[in-house]
C-alpha cells in the first residue's frame, strides 16, 4: 500500500521547490563578453553562435543557438546590440527585446541583423521570462 | 472563548499598505520588457518588434544586391490597416525606412510635396525633363486574427510587405511578420 500524503504536505513542499528553484536563478548573472545571460539560463541552457556571416554584401548577421536544458517549456528575452570598429553602439530603431519560447529539451536558432555596415561587432543579453 | 480581534496597529498597517501597494508613480519606460502588455491591441514595442522581423527578412533575401541603382530608389506606397484597430501604419514603415536607409542600400522618395516640387524646378532649370521614378515601391497590409477558449483570449496580428520592382512588375520580394499575444487580461510587463 502506498503512503498518502496529506495535501498540506504536498503544497508546502511544492512551494519550497518553487522558492529554492527561484532563488537558484534569480542573481547568477554570467557573460563571455559577448553574451549575458541570467535566470535559468546562466545555468540550464547551452548558448553557442552558430554563425557569424555578412548578408547583402555588407551588413554583419549573427545566428545564435539556445538550448533549454530544464524538463519544461519556458521563455527568455533577447536584445542583439552591435558596435563600429571603434567600440561604438550603433543606433537601430529596432533595439528593444523579443521574446522567444522555447520547448523543453529543445532549442532554437535566434537571428540578429546589423543595419550599419559599420557593425564590426555584437553583444547578445538573454534574460529570464518566466 | 473570545473572538479573535485584529490589533489596532494591524489595522494600520494594512490601512497604510493597501494605497501604495495600488499606486504607481509615473515613471519614463526604457526597457520594453517594463512596457504594458495588452492582449487585444497592437503595444509600441509590438511595431518594432514587426519591424524587425521584416528588415531582417529583406536584408537577408539579398534582393537590393540586385537592385539597378545603389542606393535603390524606393517609394512607399499604401499599407492597408486591416485591423479593428484604429493604427498609423508609419509605426511599422518609418522604423523599416530607418533601418533599410542606415543599411546604404535604399534611399526612399520624399512624400514632402514642397521638396518633389523644388526638384521639379532644379530639374526644369538645368533642362532635365526625366521624372524621377522609383526602382522598387513598398506596399503591405496588417492583419488580424482572434481566438478565445474559455476565458483565454488570442490576438494575432500579422504584418505583410512587398518590394514591388517597378521594371518588371514582379514583387521582388516578400516578407511576413506575426505578433501573437495571448491571456485573460492586459499584463504591466511582459517579465514574469
Amino acid at each position: 500500500m502506498s503512503p498518502i500524503v496529506p495535501v498540506r504536505v504536498r503544497l508546502v513542499t511544492a512551494v519550497i521547490a518553487l522558492v529554492a528553484l527561484g532563488g537558484c536563478f534569480a542573481n547568477t548573472v554570467t557573460s563571455s563578453g559577448r553574451i549575458t545571460k541570467d535566470g535559468w539560463l546562466a545555468t540550464h541552457a547551452k548558448v553557442r553562435v552558430v554563425n557569424e556571416t555578412v548578408v547583402s554584401d555588407d551588413l554583419m548577421r549573427v545566428d545564435v543557438e539556445v538550448e533549454n536544458g530544464l524538463p519544461f517549456d519556458t521563455r527568455f528575452d533577447y536584445r542583439f546590440e552591435f558596435f563600429d570598429a571603434d567600440g561604438r553602439l550603433l543606433f537601430t530603431p529596432t533595439r528593444g527585446f523579443r521574446q522567444q519560447q522555447v520547448p523543453a529539451g529543445s532549442f532554437v536558432t535566434i537571428t540578429g541583423t546589423a543595419t550599419d555596415p559599420r557593425a564590426t561587432d555584437f553583444r547578445l543579453t538573454l534574460t529570464n521570462a518566466d | 472563548m473570545s473572538p479573535i480581534r485584529p490589533s489596532l496597529l494591524t489595522v494600520l498597517a494594512v490601512a497604510t499598505a493597501a494605497p501604495i501597494a495600488c499606486n504607481q508613480p509615473a515613471r519614463v519606460v526604457t526597457d520594453d520588457r517594463d512596457k504594458i502588455v495588452s492582449i487585444d491591441q497592437l503595444d509600441v514595442q509590438d511595431w518594432e518588434n514587426a519591424a524587425d522581423q521584416v528588415v531582417q527578412q529583406l536584408l537577408g533575401s539579398g534582393v537590393l544586391a540586385n537592385a539597378p541603382t545603389t542606393p535603390a530608389r524606393v517609394e512607399v506606397t499604401r499599407v492597408v490597416n486591416d485591423t479593428t484597430q484604429r493604427v498609423d501604419t508609419d509605426l511599422l514603415t518609418q522604423k523599416v525606412k530607418i533601418a533599410l536607409q542606415q543599411s546604404g542600400k535604399v534611399a526612399f522618395a520624399s512624400r514632402d510635396s514642397r521638396s518633389t516640387e523644388v526638384a521639379d524646378y532644379r530639374d526644369f532649370k538645368d533642362g532635365r525633363d526625366a521624372p524621377r521614378l522609383p526602382d522598387y515601391v513598398l506596399n503591405g497590409k496588417i492583419l488580424e486574427i482572434r481566438a478565445s477558449a474559455g476565458r483565454t483570449k488570442q490576438s494575432s496580428f500579422v504584418f505583410q510587405l512587398n518590394l514591388v520592382d517597378t521594371r518588371q512588375d514582379v514583387d521582388a520580394w516578400s516578407g511576413e511578420a506575426e505578433v501573437t499575444k495571448k491571456g485573460t487580461k492586459n499584463a504591466a510587463s511582459s517579465k514574469g
